[in-house]
C-alpha cells in the first residue's frame, strides 16, 4: 500500500505536522521503499487460534527463559 | 614517561594500559593527556567527539593515579572510555546528537556510566552519533562523522563516533547503543569490534531510548578481551531499570581462554549470504574455515522468518520512537533533518502493521530456539558491503550497488528483534582498502560464548591490528 502525496500532505497534517516539499517527498520515498516489506508482512500467515498468538510479554519471557533453562546454566557444546 | 614513548600509547588496549599502569611504565595522566591531544588532531578529520571531557578525565585520571601508588586500584582504574553522547552524564552536556536535547545537563549518570566509574575508568568524551541513535549519516547540528579508512565515506551508525574513535585509537573502548545494528554495524565498517548485548544484560536507564523493546547499550573496542573487560563492569540486574534481566552474568575476562571442546557454529543456509560482495562473502569463508581448523564443529542452520527481519525491525522501531518522541513532535524544524524524517514516517506506521511485526517477532524466535537445539553459536557477515561514500551512500555488493539502507541492517536486525547477543569482529580489509567483518550470533545470555570465540578468531588472526591509514598520517 502507498498514498499520494496529496494522502501524505493530508495526513500529516491531521497530526499537525505541515511538511515541505523535501519532507514530502522523503516521506513518500521512504514509504514506497517499505511498501515491498510491509505487503510481505501483511500476508504472512498468521492463525486465527495458533502458537503465533502470544502476549507481547513473551518475547521478553522467551528471552528470560535462556536463562534459567538453557542459557548460562547450559555449558555450551551441549546442544544435541 | 618510563616504559615506552608517548607515541606508543594509542597503540595499548584497555588491557595493555591496565598492564602498564600496573608496572609503572605509564600513568593514567600521561595516557589521558596524550589521547585528548592525538583526538583533537584526528578529529578535525573524523569529527568522532561531541563534547571533550579532558578537564574533567585529568581530574579523574590523577585519582586513579594515586589509587595505583596505593595498591587500591579498581578493575578499570585509569582507562579512558567514550561515550555514545546519547548516554547520560552529569554534569556533562548530553545532547542526544540532537537540538531537542541539546542543553541538557543531566542530574545523575547512566546505570552504565555509574558502574564504569566506580570501576576507575575516565570518560574523556561524548561520542558523536546518529541523531538519537537514527537520523541520517550527515547530522544536521553536528555534521558527519567520516570513516578513518576513507574520510569521503560514513562509519555507519549510529554509534558513529564511538566506531571512529577507537579505529583512530583516541580510544581503546567507547560505549555505543544498538537497537537495529547501530554497535555492530559503525565496528564492522570501521574495523574494529563491538558487542551488542542481549535485550536486558546491560542497563539502559539513563541511554536515551529510540525504541524500548530492542534497545541495549554496549562496548566497542579493539579486542574481544577489552569488551570481555568492560562487559564485568557494566553488564548485570539494575533494579531502576524494568528492562534489566536478574540473570546471573558471566565472568567474561577471566573465562575468555576457556573455550569449551566440542562447540558447534551455525551458519545460515538461506538468506543471510545471499546479498554478499564476493570478498566479503571470502572473508566469510575463511572464518568458516579458521573455525573449522580449530575444532569447532559447522552445522548448516535454517532461520526461514529471517528475510522479513527487516520490515519487522523498521515496523517497530519507528512506531515506538513515534511514540517517544510525540511530546515533541511539535517541534519537528529542530531536529536532525535525518531523524524528522524518521519521526514524519512514523506516523505512517498503522497499529495492525505493529501489533502484526510483533507476532512475527515470536516466530523469529521460534527459528533461533530450533537452530539454538543444534548448534551453540551461529556465524554471519558483519555487513553485505562495505563502508559507502557519503555522494550517493549506495554500497557495492557485487554485480549491483543498492542504498546502504537496504542493506545496513540486513544482517543485524534479527538479534534486535529476537533480543540475542551479537558480536562483530574485523575479519580484513577488501581490496579496496576497507574493513569488513563478521558477526557471531548467540543464544540469550550468550556473550561469554561470543567473547570466546571472538578471542580465538583474534588469537589467530591479526585483522584487528590493523590501523586506518589516518592514524599513521595525520595524527600526532
Amino acid at each position: 500500500m502507498t498514498y499520494s502525496q496529496q494522502t501524505i500532505r493530508e495526513i500529516a497534517e491531521d497530526r499537525g505536522l505541515q511538511l515541505d516539499d523535501a519532507q514530502l517527498t522523503g516521506v513518500d520515498g521512504f514509504l514506497r521503499a517499505l511498501s515491498d516489506g510491509l505487503s510481505e508482512l501483511r500476508a504472512q500467515p498468521l492463525a486465527f487460534i495458533g502458537s503465533d498468538i502470544r502476549l507481547p510479554t513473551d518475547v521478553l519471557a522467551w528471552i528470560e527463559g535462556y536463562a534459567t533453562s538453557s542459557g548460562e546454566s547450559e555449558e555450551p557444546g551441549d546442544a544435541s | 614517561m618510563t616504559g615506552f614513548a608517548s607515541d606508543e600509547v594509542h597503540t595499548r588496549t584497555a588491557a595493555g594500559l591496565i598492564d602498564a599502569y600496573g608496572s609503572g611504565a605509564t600513568t593514567p595522566t600521561e595516557v589521558v593527556s596524550v589521547l585528548s591531544e592525538r583526538a583533537r588532531g584526528v578529529n578535525e578529520l573524523v569529527n568522532a567527539v561531541i563534547t571533550d571531557c579532558t578537564a574533567s578525565a585529568l581530574e579523574s585520571a590523577a585519582e586513579s593515579e594515586l589509587r595505583y601508588e596505593r595498591g587500591t586500584q579498581r578493575p578499570l582504574e585509569g582507562v579512558p572510555i567514550g561515550l555514545k553522547d546519547t548516554i547520560a552524564t552529569a554534569g556533562i552536556r548530553t545532547t542526544g546528537a540532537d537540538a531537542i536535547y541539546g542543553d541538557w545537563i543531566p542530574d545523575e549518570d547512566a546505570t552504565l556510566v555509574q558502574r564504569l566509574k566506580d570501576a576507575g575508568a575516565v570518560i574523556v568524551a561524548k561520542n558523536s552519533a546518529f541523531s538519537f541513535a537514527l537520523g541520517h549519516e550527515v547530522n544536521t547540528h553536528h555534521g558527519a562523522t567520516r570513516n578513518p579508512w576513507d574520510t569521503d565515506r560514513t562509519t555507519g551508525g549510529s554509534s558513529s563516533g564511538s566506531g571512529a574513535a577507537v579505529a583512530t585509537r583516541q580510544v581503546p573502548v567507547s560505549i555505543g547503543s544498538d537497537t537495529g545494528g547501530s554497535i555492530r554495524l559503525p565496528a564492522t565498517w570501521c574495523g574494529v569490534s563491538g558487542l551488542k548485548p542481549t535485550f536486558g544484560r546491560v542497563p539502559t536507564r539513563g541511554a536515551m531510548p529510540l525504541a524500548w523493546s530492542m534497545d541495549t547499550t554496549g562496548p566497542l573496542a579493539r579486542t574481544a578481551e577489552d569488551i570481555a573487560l568492560v562487559m564485568d563492569v557494566i553488564a548485570g540486574w539494575d533494579p531502576l531499570d524494568s528492562t534489566s534481566s536478574r540473570s546471573t552474568t558471566g565472568s567474561y575476562l577471566s573465562e575468555i581462554g576457556k573455550l569449551p571442546s566440542g562447540i558447534r557454529l551455525g551458519v545460515s543456509v538461506d538468506w543471510y549470504n545471499e546479498i554478499c560482495h564476493p570478498e566479503v562473502q571470502a572473508a566469510f569463508d575463511d572464518a568458516i574455515q579458521f573455525m573449522e581448523n580449530n575444532g569447532i564443529e559447522i552445522v548448516p542452520v535454517s532461520l526461514p522468518h529471517a528475510p522479513m527481519s527487516q520490515t519487522v525491525g523498521w515496523v517497530t522501531l519507528l512506531a515506538e520512537l513515534g511514540s517517544l518522541h510525540e511530546i515533541t513532535i511539535d517541534r519537528l524544524a529542530d531536529y536532525d533533518v535525518g531523524f524528522a524524517e524518521y519521526l514524519i514516517n512514523s506516523q505512517f506506521i498503522g497499529s495492525g502493521d505493529y501489533l502484526r511485526a510483533q507476532r512475527l517477532r515470536t516466530l523469529l524466535q521460534d527459528d533461533y530456539t530450533k537452530a539454538f537445539d543444534r548448534v551453540d553459536a551461529i556465524l554471519v557477515p558483519g555487513n553485505a558491503s562495505f563502508a559507502p561514500r557519503f555522494d550517493g551512500m549506495m554500497c557495492d555488493i557485487g554485480e549491483r550497488e543498492v542504498f546502504w539502507l537496504e542493506i545496513a541492517a540486513r544482517t543485524t536486525y534479527s538479534a534486535n528483534i529476537t533480543g540475542i547477543p551479537g558480536l562483530a569482529i574485523p575479519a580484513g580489509l577488501g581490496s579496496n582498502g576497507l574493513p569488513l567483518g563478521i558477526q557471531i550470533l548467540g543464544r540469550p545470555f550468550g556473550e561469554q560464548l561470543l567473547l570466546q570465540l571472538g578471542h580465538l578468531f583474534q588469537t589467530g588472526t591479526n585483522h584487528h591490528e590493523l590501523q586506518p591509514p589516518i592514524t599513521c598520517s595525520k595524527a600526532p
